[in-house]
């Protein structure tokens, strides 16, 4: 691409001509935006078992995280990363990074210095600024901690401070820290909703549903990822496609059928991507269009990406459980009775095999059925109202019966 | 019910009763009498849950009892199913 081989270069780019030329270079420029969480993803697929990543998949990746991190100067985070992983630190390499830290630091002081003594709050602000996000550049967690630490009394506007937590957020997802991404998304959201702006609000939507993920609440995190579909703008966590991923793969635990339909199966902005995100919409409309066989090679389909993903590949066996209740549940709507066989037979497996599930899932009281060994017959309980106010009034019954023993024993002196 | 209204007279009974027995310092335990604002709980048929996002010291969520089920590698087990059925 001539204007990206221009950029790269160095010299004046020329304008992009056409409107592929301006797409490439959207992309391009958003793609800049998300190298961090990039890069941590790359670390957490080293990470994982070689059944799942292969040792050639790993050296690939190595190398590639290894350039970026010389590329960024990220000395710290090259420690952690050897730490974690079990790679021998090349100390050549670290050398090498530390002292590009070291000068960089040392002008950052300098112009530090220069605005105390002659400029005023904001220039000086500006520049301890620009060391912080420096810290963030290279994954310095503690440096960069402190450096914000010193900005947090700037008199500056909401946007800015909701920024600098941001940015730190951003940050704590790089460096797999949970709990203190959890803690700047909560102080960014606070600091934003006193005054901060839509663009701000969207991006924090996305940012506090990838750190729910984390935690293993999928519902809510599809929730808000939903809530983002048409304005979208938070290119420094993934691009479009990938939030269309998650979008997709989190919204089949929760999200029920009609407002699955509408949000996702046929939403249009989704739709767009389609391409890009194929197991994940082959996955969402077998489940719409009740094609369970089809549903089940699916899930084995993208299983892997799941275990891969960095925010779900821990949540991988809670997910396929839900997938499996949904898928269950759905189909028994539909019945009032049905044979084990039928059942075996639309899902693709064999007679057992369903048998095994749906009594491990009745008995865990996911599933409104019975099974019939005698007959091989599964039959629905479904608790229409009629059934349920049936099912309250004893147990309040039953409630009131124990109680009213316990009143008894106790008079019973 | 009938049991509530005879309980009425039962626990002016008991009082006594109790009263006497507290004097002559009884040699066998007794359950103990129902106070005024003593609570009787309800059976709550939601008290298993327990939803995620508690924090731990290492995880920030508990991971649910059931998903340390040993059948867990269930993906393993379906592809093996397809493969077998193909």
């Amino acid at each position: 691409m001539a204007a990206a081989a221009a950029a790269s270069s160095g010299s004046e780019k020329p304008l992009p001509q056409t409107a592929d030329e301006v797409a490439a270079e959207l992309a391009r420029a958003e793609r800049e935006l998300s190298r961090p969480q990039r890069l941590a993803q790359k670390v957490f697929e080293c990470g994982l078992h070689d059944s799942l990543v292969t040792a050639a998949e790993k050296e690939t990746l190595r190398k590639e995280i290894l350039e970026e991190v010389e590329a960024q100067e990220m000395s710290t985070y090259y420690q952690v990363v050897c730490e974690r992983l079990g790679w021998p630190v090349d100390a050549a390499l670290l050398e090498r990074m530390v002292a590009k830290n070291d000068a960089k630091i040392k002008e950052f002081d300098a112009a530090i210095t220069d605005a105390r003594e002659n400029y005023g709050d904001d220039e000086l602000y500006e520049r301890v600024r620009v060391k912080a996000k420096y810290f963030v550049q290279i994954g310095d967690g503690d440096r960069a901690g402190k450096a914000y630490a010193e900005l947090g009394e700037a008199k500056v506007s909401v946007g800015q401070k909701v920024d600098m937590q941001m940015e730190q957020a951003l940050l704590a997802f790089l460096l797999d820290d949970a709990k203190e991404a959890k803690r700047r998304v909560e102080a960014a959201k606070e600091l934003n909703d006193k005054g901060g702006d839509w663009d701000r609000r969207n991006r924090l939507k996305v940012y506090e549903a990838m750190s729910l993920a984390w935690g293993r609440q999928l519902a809510e995190a599809a929730e808000l990822l939903l809530s983002c579909v048409a304005t979208f703008t938070c290119a420094e966590m993934m691009s479009y496609s990938g939030f269309a991923w998650y979008c997709i793969v989190l919204s089949m635990v929760g999200v029920e059928r009609a407002r699955l339909a509408k949000k996702v199966v046929n939403a249009p902005d989704l739709l767009s991507v389609s391409a890009q995100v194929p197991e994940a919409f082959t996955l969402v409309r077998a489940l719409h269009d009740c094609r369970y066989a089809d549903f089940f090679r699916a899930l084995t389909a993208i299983a892997p990406a799941l275990s891969r993903d960095r925010f779900l590949g821990r949540h991988v066996a809670l997910y396929v459980k839900e997938m499996r209740v949904r898928a269950y549940s759905q189909f028994l709507e539909a019945y009032r009775s049905v044979t084990l066989e039928g059942i075996a037979s639309a899902f693709g497996v064999s007679t057992s095999f369903i048998d095994a599930e749906l009594a491990r899932f009745i008995a865990a009281r996911r599933l409104n059925a019975k099974i019939n060994r005698m007959t091989g017959i599964v039959e629905s309980t479904r608790p229409d109202s009629k059934n349920a106010k049936y099912e309250s009034s004893l147990r309040r019954t039953d409630a009131l019966l124990a109680r009213v023993q316990r009143l008894a024993r106790s008079l019973d002196v | 019910m009938a049991a509530s209204s005879s309980s009425a007279s039962a626990s002016a009974a008991a009082a006594d009763a109790a009263a006497a027995a507290a004097a002559a310092a009884p040699a066998l335990p007794r359950p103990e009498p129902v106070e005024e604002d003593d609570e009787l709980e309800e059976f709550d048929a939601e008290a298993y849950e327990e939803g995620p996002g508690a924090a731990d010291d290492d995880e920030l969520w508990k991971d649910n009892w059931e998903d340390e089920e040993p059948d867990d590698d269930f993906i393993a087990q379906l592809r093996a199913e397809q493969a077998k059925l193909a």
